[in-house]
């Protein structure tokens, strides 16, 4: 019998997951254990655990470390992201506080799953191995599966829980499939390991190039890029709208960030994989700006709207994989941060400007919202004016930096289209903005009084586009030096 | 001889997997297709210990056929009449089916071919030893965080079962105290 020789174990470097998983599981048994805990002191619990792990995750800048026998890599880029994705959960939990006394949800699962749900981003970000990347990958999906469910009295809600599962499952099985092929090819699943075996032989093997394509299909479901964007209105539309909102901004973060990792982490960049592999992505890119712009001008329900825009949103994020360059992976971390805050905010504001069983689902809804309640309506053109691109907000510098980084790559055509499916894309986000200021409303909407934790989560995400918009350069900077020590 | 006796074993245990997959896919009978497959999961179990994964071999046969198969048995016993009768089943979008089918199968092939494979210098002639054990070790040691993170995701699992599956209580709960209140 051979000894076991325990590897070292540098929990330090994996502080934000473990303080996150520790509130979840308080929660769970608090929320057992505890007769009738107060929904607030839930709430309280969960946001708690969200700052100690994002005040953990901000004393790891400075480490670049690879933990736990090279499956974890902390680096700045990892610590960036874990912040963003905490302030997103933190801002989805104090939306879910005040949607879920609307409707009743069972709450401490709800914000343990939801917390879960965060733990699975915070393992992709940092992950330097396909077995951690798959399983945080998982983590995400499953969860989401169920809170995509939770509205159990509406068909939608479990009609796009069951859409958003058999797809899931689906795209998970493509990921399986393409890491074995990659396994079976390099036998080993770290990523590192892979890149410094791509350096050396297997150049253009037919069956790496499946495996690379398979993980990108499977990320490409995960992601809603098209084709493989069907799934996305109808889950959109059904889910929970703060949970819609976690899917919209987090769970897609977490795909790009998976995808980040995947075909950056090897720097294949010199590899003629790599040339498959741009111009894969260079046509899914065009196809899914196309597609989501288009789809998203004839919607009439906001949340469809919202999940069309949100595909093609996909598709200018993507653009930052065709350029290859540090510019393009600056410009796709400093847009989905300024995506995070606008699309959480969007949706904030369709939970705001409704009530129980009677929520603004149609566009025209949102008719003569100025009137009635100005601040919402500030708000919510606020949100689509950063969503279109509008200077003085976040989503101007980002786009900006973004087709920027394309330029500069030389990829002009590409450029090209996503200015021009931009200017597309005024038409649909200016007709709500029209409907709310322009329109007297068709029909009466009873106000609920804004609570608390909305009007939180309203300014917190206003006031991220905002500082995104005007001084860029705090974030900016951050992200610039996190990348280059990649 | 031994090579024989080798492709005799494999193309066996691969007919096996290959004819009994097909006819639970194409069998009308939804008990017959689900018993089907119970060779389907023997068959790759039999494949696994051939190719000298005893340990993934093993979690087959306990996992598949004494977890999974069961409980799908169980699941189309309580919804369909078992007298033998056939389900109406439908196939959708044939023709684009087989098209992918011809595409994706002529896009496998000439890649298996191609493929220049990286094959074990001394496999076949060295006698297989167990693979229990290195996996024990390597999941408490090496691959101890992705053990960890698995153990989180069957947490996760359960309480989504829970959730999904249950009634709703507490909406009951305050249903009762929203009507006394409007009393």
């Amino acid at each position: 019998m051979t000894s076991i020789q325990i590897p070292e174990l540098s929990f330090s470097l994996i502080a934000p997951e473990l303080i996150l998983c520790t509130a979840a599981i308080v929660i769970l048994l608090v929320d057992l254990y505890v007769k009738n805990v107060e929904r607030i002191n839930i709430t309280l619990l969960a946001l708690i655990g969200i700052v100690l792990a994002f005040f953990s995750a901000g004393t790891l800048y400075g480490a670049s470390e690879l933990a736990f026998s090279w499956l974890i890599i902390r680096d700045d880029m990892s610590v960036v992201i874990d912040q963003i994705f905490l302030i997103g959960a933190a801002l989805i939990v104090l939306m879910s506080h005040h949607y879920s006394e609307r409707y009743h949800f069972p709450y401490g699962e709800y914000i343990v799953l939801l917390l879960f749900s965060t733990l699975g981003m915070l393992i992709i970000s940092a992950s330097a191995d396909l077995i951690t990347l798959f399983l945080g990958v998982e983590l995400v999906s499953i969860t989401l599966f169920v809170l995509t469910g939770f509205e159990k009295k509406s068909l939608l809600s479990g009609e796009a829980s069951l859409k958003y599962l058999l797809l899931g499952a689906f795209s998970s099985a493509f990921m399986v499939y393409g890491i074995a092929f990659i396994f079976g090819m390099c036998r080993t699943t770290n990523l590192i390991s892979i890149g410094s075996l791509l350096s050396e032989d297997f150049i253009g093997s037919p069956l790496l190039i499946l495996g690379f394509a398979l993980l990108l299909v499977g990320l490409g479901f995960k992601i809603a890029l098209a084709p493989f964007h069907m799934w996305a209105p109808d889950v959109y539309q059904g889910a929970p709208t703060p949970i819609t909102a976690w899917i919209a901004a987090g769970s897609k973060l977490a795909g790009f960030i998976a995808l980040v990792r995947v075909f950056s982490l090897p720097d294949i960049s010199f590899h003629p994989l790599a040339r498959t592999w741009v111009e894969g992505i260079w046509w899914l890119s065009l196809l899914t700006m196309i597609i989501g712009n288009a789809g998203a001008l004839v919607q009439k329900d906001i949340k469809r709207m919202l999940a069309y825009s949100s595909i093609a949103h996909g598709g200018y994020l993507s653009m930052a994989f065709v350029s290859h360059n540090d510019v393009g992976l600056q410009a796709l971390l400093f847009y989905l941060a300024a995506y995070l805050f606008m699309t959480i905010g969007a949706f904030a504001v369709v939970i705001a400007a409704g009530r129980h069983g009677e929520e603004r689902r149609r566009i025209s809804d949102f008719a003569g919202l100025a009137k009635r309640r100005p601040f919402l309506a500030a708000m919510m053109s606020l949100f689509l004016l950063s969503l279109a691109g509008m200077p003085p907000t976040a989503g101007f510098i980002g786009k900006v930096w973004l087709f920027g980084s394309a330029i500069q790559a030389q990829y002009y055509g590409l450029a090209i289209v996503g200015i021009l499916t931009t200017l597309f894309s005024f038409y649909y986000y200016l007709r709500v903005i029209v409907y709310m200021y322009m329109r007297d409303e068709e029909k009466e909407f009873e106000a609920e009084p804004l609570s608390v934790s909305l009007t939180l989560a309203l300014s917190l995400s206003a006031l991220g586009v905002l500082i995104l918009g005007v001084f860029p350069n705090t974030l900016m900077k951050v992200i610039t030096n996190s990348v280059i020590v990649l | 001889m031994d090579a024989l006796l080798h492709s005799l074993v494999f193309y066996i245990l691969a007919f096996i997997v290959l004819g009994s997959a097909a006819y639970t896919a194409f069998s009308a009978n939804l008990v017959r297709a689900a018993f089907s497959l119970l060779f389907t999961f023997f068959g790759l179990a039999g494949l696994y210990i051939y190719l000298g994964a005893d340990f993934v071999g093993i979690s087959q046969v306990i996992i598949y056929v004494g977890g999974i198969l069961v409980l799908l048995l169980f699941g189309v016993m309580f919804t369909t009449n078992v007298s033998g009768q056939g389900t109406e089943k439908q196939t959708l979008q044939m023709k684009w089916g087989i098209l992918f089918l011809v595409v994706l199968f002529l896009l496998l092939i000439p890649i298996a071919f191609i493929t220049p494979w990286s094959v074990m210098p001394d496999a076949g002639s060295k006698a297989l030893e167990s693979s229990v054990s290195p996996i024990g070790v390597g999941l408490l040691t090496k691959y101890l965080l992705p053990f960890e993170i698995a153990s989180l995701l069957l947490l996760i699992a359960l309480i989504g079962a829970v959730v999904i599956a249950r009634g709703e209580p507490k909406v009951r709960a305050e249903a009762a105290k929203e009507d006394t209140s409007a009393l």
